[in-house]
């Protein structure tokens, strides 16, 4: 098999497996038994209720993204270019709420507050369904912004400070330098934000993806689910042409030939730590602490022994689903990185569109396109969950994988290729010992986002095949309290397990270490 | 021996050869000089095939390996060898590893491969480090080393990025005088770029001036 054989392989396996669904998703929302039509779209535009969840779905992203933005702006300022005390540490806990399920967070605060009182009234609806959502994508402002930080010419910091304070230079060169990661992080927020389903849901806020869910799971009706989650489609292509053009911005704006430039803080270093810990301990330890006061010895011991075959067939899930992830990044990001047929920059662009589509849109996708006699094979059997953490995550490992090909010297593959190694010996006996450590990151990173996914586990799981995941959606409807604090905590850990191990090995310094 | 004929090449439509001619002798030491961004590192990976160019023929040894934009001989098959500016030497392999990888590519049984290596290590002075880790060791072993993998598969004609531009001027010396040494006991044909006019002057047995 050639390199461009391998390559179209893969094109076509994603194409199939992640546009094909969504595609026949679209088409048929213009067809019924009678030909072609467009009463689905008619009915959606007419219902009132349709745009009272519209403009419920709008605030909410607008405020999350916005409320993100500024705060992400600010912590990245401060963690990544000030010499604050255990600066990493706060990165790293405040990544946490990325990681893990954001229902438990939602939980969390529940079992913190409860429903009564003055908190407790304001956590369900708009309010609380925004903080939650916050906390939760925080940490993508965040590290995108202080990834960019460290991009920004020092030189030119050092040509502002000359004429005034760091306040100065900070609003009138770095964050403007700043403006499309900024930008970038908007539109991600605004649009993870927009497709959330557990948490509005359980914190009982009306937005349209929890409308395309009951469509679909109450009443079976896949027309209006269908039609339902379309303007979620639409908002994805407008949200990938704006990120296209911030993206391409960022290339004549920043560049890296010094090292950062670091602000003393000086008087306001200890206001400013305490500050942090108060705000960490907020965003994150409050809702654990609410999980871990619900929850008691029994009844942690109890849910893990009633768990236990779920918890096993999740970690299975979780293996198999990183390894394929892990697999499949690897031969995307080849296929990005090296340019090896014309169609990368669409396969790459595909990949995104297909990562941005919220997990419901993906679901119903799925079942349109493989519920079929002939497709049983896929669709009756846990394959199909398979399919859809594939193609849902396939972004993570292939840019993860992309970032350690980009690192290989050009040079290493072509006195490999003057050497009389095939294009397969180049990837097998070059590339990959040189990625080795990359692609236990994009597994570590597979497996945690395998494990937190629900939305498409509950809409494509076949009869008997559940995930820890649903278990827990599942208990929250009509579950004991205690029961389900222990098991978020059960889930907690097992996301946080992994990541622990990863951080063990960044430590070592041994990923991305290259000479 | 190496011939160029009217050959182009463009970079994002920016001219970097036009109708450019080129002949090297056998045996011949040719030292390409020039500024910056001339396509002196472009001309070695035209002959070398990793990259082609739009129009023009480019014969190696008699036999055309190029014509206009298609690639008749791939890079390996060219009998080509390289010494990388950034010497391109592969971290996850030992010494002994970077210097046998193109002869375990052609399938060169272990104990030959070892001699070749054992010679390869000696003809550049670094006899018993074969086992060692090619970060560990000086700029001026590491040179060695990637020297001994580019001639280890005996290639007819060497290209050379400016390979010694990172070493001190000590070790700078002695490597040109090994290059040297080497290339008239093996024979091959040098194509050898530099921004050092010592360096050319020393090496050379012909200049060529790009960009002027």
């Amino acid at each position: 098999m050639s390199e461009k054989q391998l390559s179209y392989g893969v094109i076509a396996l994603v194409a199939l497996l992640g546009l094909g669904p969504i595609a026949y998703m679209v088409g048929s929302t213009f067809f019924d038994s009678s030909g072609f039509t467009v009463s689905g779209y008619t009915r959606l535009l007419e219902d009132a209720v349709f745009w009272k969840h519209a403009a419920n779905s709008f605030v909410l992203a607008l405020t999350v993204a916005s409320a993100a933005i500024l705060s992400g702006l600010f912590l990245a300022l401060l963690l990544t270019k000030t010499h604050l005390y255990m600066r990493y540490l706060f990165l790293l806990v405040l990544l946490v709420p990325l990681l893990i399920p954001p229902y438990i967070l939602a939980y969390g605060w529940y079992a913190l507050l409860g429903r009564e009182g003055l908190l407790g009234g304001l956590l369900f609806g708009f309010w609380g369904s925004a903080f939650v959502l916050y906390s939760v994508y925080l940490p993508i402002p965040l590290f995108i912004t202080a990834l960019f930080l460290r991009k920004v010419d020092a030189g030119l910091e050092e040509a502002g400070l000359l004429v005034c304070n760091w306040r100065c230079v900070l609003r009138g060169i770095t964050v403007p330098l700043l403006a499309p990661s900024l930008g970038l992080s908007f539109l991600l927020v605004f649009i993870l934000s927009i497709s959330e389903l557990s948490v509005p849901q359980f914190l009982h806020y009306d937005t349209f993806v929890i409308e395309s869910f009951t469509q679909f799971s109450a009443f079976y009706d896949f027309k209006t689910a269908t039609v339902y989650a379309m303007p979620l489609v639409i908002i994805v292509f407008a949200v990938l042409w704006g990120m296209q053009g911030l993206l391409s911005k960022t290339r004549y704006r920043v560049s890296s030939h010094k090292k950062m430039l670091m602000i003393t803080l000086g008087k306001m270093r200890w206001m400013l730590f305490l500050g942090v810990v108060l705000f960490v301990a907020v965003i994150v330890g409050l809702p654990l602490a609410g999980l871990v006061m619900q929850s008691t010895l029994s009844s942690f011991i109890h849910a893990v022994s009633e768990a236990l075959p779920v918890i096993s067939s999740t970690l299975i899930y979780g293996a198999m689903g990183a390894t394929l992830l892990t697999l499949f990044g690897f031969l995307s990001a080849h296929i990005i990185v090296y340019r090896t047929t014309r169609l990368w920059s669409l396969f790459e662009k595909s990949v995104l569109l297909i990562f941005m589509l919220s997990s419901t849109v993906i679901g119903i996708g799925l079942i349109l396109f493989w519920n079929h006699p002939a497709t049983n094979i896929v669709y009756a059997t846990a394959v199909i969950i398979l399919i859809g953490y594939l193609v849902k995550y396939l972004l993570l490992t292939t840019e993860i994988s992309a970032l350690s090909l980009r690192q290989i010297p050009a040079s290493f593959i072509e006195s490999a290729q003057l050497s009389g190694a095939s294009w397969s010996q180049r990837l097998l006996l070059i590339i990959l010992p040189l990625a080795k450590e990359s692609l236990l990151l994009a597994w570590g990173v597979g497996f945690i986002f395998v494990l937190r996914e629900s939305t498409i586990t509950m809409l494509v799981a076949p009869p008997g095949e559940t995930t820890l995941s649903v278990y827990i959606l599942t208990q929250m409807a009509n579950g004991a309290p205690a029961h389900i604090a222990s098991l978020c905590l059960i889930m907690l850990t097992l996301v946080l397990l992994p990541l622990a191990l990863l951080i063990y090995r960044l430590k070592k310094g041994t990923l991305y270490d290259r000479t | 021996m190496i011939a160029l004929k009217n050959l182009s090449y463009r970079v994002e439509n920016r001219p970097l050869f036009e109708h450019f001619d080129l002949q090297v002798a056998p045996k011949e030491r040719l030292v390409i000089l020039g500024p910056s961004g001339a396509g002196k590192s472009t001309l070695l990976r035209l002959i070398a095939g990793f990259v082609l160019p739009q129009s023009g023929e480019i014969v190696l040894d008699g036999q055309t390996v190029s014509q206009g934009n298609k690639m008749l001989v791939e890079p390996h098959q060219r009998g080509v060898g390289m010494l990388f500016q950034d010497l391109a030497l592969w971290p996850h392999l030992d010494v002994g590893g970077n210097i046998a990888f193109g002869l375990k590519i052609q399938k060169i049984q272990w104990e030959v491969r070892q001699q070749k290596v054992e010679k390869m290590l000696a003809m550049v002075g670094l006899q018993g480090y074969e086992t060692r880790k090619v970060d560990t060791l000086s700029g001026g072993e590491q040179q060695r080393v990637a020297l001994a993998r580019a001639l280890a598969l005996s290639p007819k004609i060497m290209l050379m990025d400016e390979p010694l531009s990172s070493l001190d001027a000590e070790r700078n010396k002695a490597l040109r005088k090994e290059i040297i040494r080497l290339q008239e006991e093996m024979g091959f044909t040098l194509v050898y770029v530099t921004h050092s006019q010592e360096e050319a002057d020393e090496i050379g047995t012909r200049e060529l001036l790009l960009g002027q």
